[in-house]
C-alpha cells in the first residue's frame, strides 16, 4: 500500500498504460506545464472518450531551460480505485500515485481544512498584531506625556534650586529683617502705639533699629517687651529723639 | 486478551516527539518575540533612561539648601540690572503720586565669597503726603528682585513728607561679569 491506500499494480488486475515524453521550450513552469497538458491532448496517441490523461514533470523547472514532462494515458476505470505506477523513462525510474475520485474528494477537503486553519492562524496574527500596534502607540504616548511632565517637574525643580541656592546666597550676607516690610511694620506699631496729641517729626530705620523724634515726652510704643531708649536732651524744643534698643542677635 | 501485569513503562525522549512540535514551538516563539519587539515604542530605552536621568536630577535639586521662606522666589534676578529696570521703577513709584527727586541704582559688583551675588545698590529721593510715601514704600516692597534695605528716613515737613530710601538689589552672580 501507499500513501494514498492505492493498491499496487501487483494486487490488482495487470494495467499497461501507454506513455509519452514532451518537450517544452523555456518558460514559466506553468505555461511549460499547459503546454504539455495541451500537446498531450491534441496529439493523443489513443483514442476513446474514457481517456484520463495524467501529465507529470521528470525534472525539475529551471529558469532558461525547457521543460520535460510524461504523459501517462490510462482508462478512467481503471483509476477508480487509485493507481500507483512504476517505470522506466529514459533510464529514470519513475513513481506515480494517481488517487480515485473519492481520494481526490478527501484530498480536496483535506487542503480546505489546511487553508481554513492557515486562514484562522492568519487572522490570529494579523489580530494579534493589530493590537500590539495599539498598544505599542497607547505606550509611545504614555511615554511623551511622562517626558512632558517630567521635563515641567525638572524645570520647576531646578528653578526651585537656583531659588534656594539665591536664598543662601543672601543669608550668608545677614540680611534677615531688612526689607521694606520691617521697616513699615515698626512705623505700623509706632502709629498705632503713641500718644496721638504727640506729633511725630521723623522716623529713622537702619539695619533693623529704628529711631523717632517725637513731640511731648511720653515714649512712642507702649509695649514694655520693646526696650527703649531717650536722648538725654530734647533735639529740638520740646522733641525727643527715641531709639530702639534692641538686644544684638534679636534683629 | 488479558494483561497478568503492569506493561513496561517506556522512558520519555525528545526524540519521540514528532518534528511538528518543534518547528510549532519555534513558530510561536518567534511569534512571541516579534510582538515584544513590536510591543515597545521605538527608542524606548534610551527614553526611559533620559526619563531616570531627569528623576536623578529632580533628586539632587530637591537636596539643595535654602530658606524659601525668608527669602522667597524672585528675591534676586537672574539677569542684569540695565537703564529699563530704573525706568521701570520710577514709572512705578510715580505712579503713587509722590514727587521723586532722585532714583539711582549703582553697580556695587560682587558681594559675597562663597556664594556671591552681584550687588546694586539703590538710593531714593522723593517727597509727597505721608500717604503717598507709604504707598512708595508698599510698591518698593512688592518689587522683583526684593530691595533689602539699609536705610530709611521718613521727615515731616509743613505740607509734606521727604522719604529717603537706601538699599541694595541682588542678581545672580556670573562669571563673565
Amino acid at each position: 500500500m501507499n500513501d494514498f491506500a492505492i493498491p499496487e499494480l501487483s494486487d490488482r488486475r495487470s494495467v499497461k498504460p501507454f506513455t509519452r515524453i514532451l518537450n517544452t521550450p523555456p518558460g514559466w513552469p506553468w505555461d511549460q506545464a499547459r503546454i504539455a497538458a495541451l500537446e498531450a491532448r491534441h496529439t493523443s496517441p489513443v483514442s476513446g472518450t474514457d481517456i484520463a490523461i495524467v501529465m507529470r514533470r521528470l525534472q525539475p523547472w529551471g529558469f532558461g531551460e525547457g521543460g520535460r514532462f510524461v504523459a501517462i494515458y490510462v482508462r478512467d476505470r481503471d483509476i477508480q480505485e487509485g493507481l500507483k505506477l512504476d517505470f522506466d523513462v529514459g533510464g529514470k525510474k519513475v513513481s506515480v500515485d494517481i488517487p480515485s475520485p473519492r481520494q481526490k474528494a478527501e484530498q480536496s477537503r483535506d487542503r480546505l481544512w489546511n487553508l481554513g486553519l492557515i486562514g484562522l492562524i492568519a487572522c490570529c496574527l494579523v489580530g494579534l498584531g493589530m493590537v500590539t500596534l495599539q498598544r505599542r502607540a497607547a505606550e509611545g504616548e504614555r511615554l511623551t506625556e511622562l517626558e512632558t511632565q517630567m521635563t515641567r517637574k525638572v524645570r520647576d525643580a531646578e528653578g526651585v534650586a537656583r531659588a534656594k541656592a539665591d536664598a543662601e546666597a543672601l543669608a550668608d550676607l545677614n540680611l534677615d529683617n531688612r526689607t521694606l516690610d520691617n521697616a513699615m511694620q515698626d512705623l505700623k506699631t509706632i502709629s498705632l502705639q503713641r500718644d496721638p496729641s504727640d506729633r511725630l517729626d521723623a522716623f529713622y530705620w537702619n539695619k533693623g533699629y529704628w529711631a523717632v523724634e517725637l513731640h511731648g515726652g511720653t515714649p512712642p510704643v507702649k509695649d514694655a517687651t520693646v526696650p527703649l531708649q531717650r536722648s538725654t536732651k530734647p533735639v529740638r524744643k520740646g522733641v525727643w529723639l527715641w531709639v530702639s534698643a534692641v538686644e544684638d542677635g534679636a534683629r | 486478551m488479558i494483561y497478568d501485569r503492569k506493561p513496561a513503562s517506556r522512558a520519555f525522549s525528545l526524540s519521540d516527539l514528532p518534528k511538528s512540535v518543534f518547528v510549532v514551538a519555534l513558530g510561536v516563539l518567534l511569534v512571541m518575540l516579534g510582538v515584544w519587539a513590536l510591543s515597545r515604542p521605538s527608542g524606548a530605552k534610551a527614553r526611559l533612561a533620559a526619563l531616570e536621568q531627569q528623576a536623578d536630577q529632580i533628586r539632587a535639586a530637591t537636596k539643595v539648601r535654602g530658606d524659601l521662606t525668608t527669602y522667597p522666589l524672585g528675591s534676586v534676578c537672574s539677569g542684569v540690572l540695565d537703564e529699563g529696570f530704573r525706568n521701570q521703577l520710577n514709572t512705578a513709584l510715580a505712579g503713587t503720586g509722590l514727587k521723586i527727586s532722585a532714583l539711582d541704582i549703582s553697580d556695587r559688583g560682587r558681594a559675597g565669597d562663597i556664594r556671591p551675588l552681584h550687588a546694586y545698590s539703590l538710593t531714593l529721593k522723593a517727597s509727597g503726603t505721608y500717604e503717598q510715601a507709604v504707598g512708595a514704600m508698599e510698591r518698593l516692597a512688592q518689587n522683583r528682585p526684593r530691595v533689602f534695605l539699609d536705610s530709611l528716613s521718613l521727615r515731616n515737613q509743613t505740607e509734606s513728607v521727604d522719604l529717603n530710601v537706601e538699599g541694595r538689589v541682588f542678581c545672580r552672580w556670573k562669571k563673565q561679569d
